[in-house]
């Protein structure tokens, strides 16, 4: 048997028409990061693995310190280095006269250093960018866009092609002289499309 | 925080396409990125045209390009973006990127192109741009066609809004 009853301490009370209940609606961004490497020791190879296959596109964002002159940026899809894996081409300047070039049928895909590669002690920079990385249907073609205030300095456009019908699980980015500084950072991210 | 927001995504089915429309773009965003994988079946021409709500006149550009074994800079009155012409090799896409800031603004539209295609050859064409759309009207569609022919089945495109962030502060 009730005996006695407390009234409810509810003052105010606002109805909503939807289920927002008053919030902002939410629009999940398109550009996710999946990773990110600062060099705590030095080293020439960085390695992105188990990248998730639900994405549409991929980018890599690097900046960095060389510790040698003269290296570039070279990039490895499943750190694949076949013989006739990839192609690449690259439409170049140094400050002084633009150039272009380009190859086939090699085991690497260049991306940077086609003039007077980076220099030691000076950060470079680098936005690369696969689409279709999980497309079986199509090669993957990458395109990067990097740059170096160098002494001899340098600035490119760059792509490559990866010749496989493999998707990209893994992701290599390899200077080929010397080794990335101490505070370098890679970053990888996925774009949903 | 600034967002990147897809707003549509086109694929090529079997049989090709002549273009890739976006319309009805949105208003509520700052800047417009769009970034395309297309390959089509002219084996002549790379040339990828590139216009603002279905208007064919005001465009101008300076790029620099070139094919891996000759290339050059020059100011144009159009827009000469590359995907991967159908002579390249099999299966291989290019890949463009447009950026538009401020694409909802009453000013004339200045935008960014680069693009490259690629071939497993010595020569394959690239090229940067600092273009301009000399209209100030908001852009509401965006078209993408090859100067020839179709887009190859496969081929896509998709279309980001960038909305600026909240924060900062207003500079005079």
């Amino acid at each position: 048997m009730i005996k006695s009853m407390t009234r409810s301490s509810v003052l105010t009370r606002t109805d909503y028409r939807s289920m927002l209940a008053g919030n902002e609606a939410f629009s999940p961004g398109a550009y996710e990061l999946i990773s990110t490497t600062v060099l705590g020791t030095a080293t020439a190879t960085v390695s992105f693995t188990s990248i998730p296959q639900f994405y549409k596109h991929l980018q890599i964002r690097f900046v960095g310190v060389p510790s040698t002159n003269g290296g570039g940026i070279g990039i490895y899809p499943n750190n694949d280095r076949s013989a006739n894996a990839y192609s690449f081409h690259r439409l170049s300047a140094n400050g002084g006269s633009v150039s272009s070039g380009g190859t086939g049928s090699v085991a690497y895909l260049q991306t940077f250093g086609f003039h007077n590669g980076m220099q030691s002690g000076v950060p470079a920079a680098a936005v690369i960018d696969i689409l279709d990385y999980a497309n079986l249907s199509k090669n993957r073609v990458i395109r990067s866009m990097m740059g170096s205030a160098a002494s001899s300095p340098e600035l490119a456009l760059a792509s490559g092609a990866y010749y496989s019908s493999s998707s990209i699980s893994s992701l290599v980015v390899e200077t080929g002289l010397g080794n990335f500084s101490i505070g370098s950072r890679f970053s990888l991210y996925g774009i949903k499309g | 925080m600034a967002t990147k927001e897809l707003i549509s995504t086109v694929t090529v089915g079997a049989g090709g396409a002549a273009s890739i429309d976006f319309t009805s773009i949105p208003q509520d965003g700052t800047d417009l990125l769009v970034v395309v994988s297309a390959r089509h079946n002219n084996a002549t021409y790379g040339d990828t045209n590139i216009t603002f709500n279905n208007s064919g006149t005001g465009y101008s550009a300076r790029l620099l390009y070139a094919d891996a074994i000759n290339g050059g800079a020059k100011s144009t009155t159009g827009i000469y973006a590359f995907t991967t012409p159908s002579d390249y090799t099999a299966n291989t896409f290019g890949n463009l990127q447009i950026y538009v800031p401020n694409y909802a603004g009453s000013t004339n539209k200045s935008f960014s192109v680069d693009g490259v295609t690629e071939n497993n050859a010595t020569g394959a064409w690239s090229a940067i741009h600092a273009a301009l759309w000399s209209n100030t009207a908001a852009i509401t569609s965006l078209k993408i066609a090859p100067y020839s022919g179709l887009f190859a089945q496969y081929s896509t495109a998709s279309l980001y809004k960038i909305t600026k962030g909240s924060g900062g502060a207003s500079v005079a």
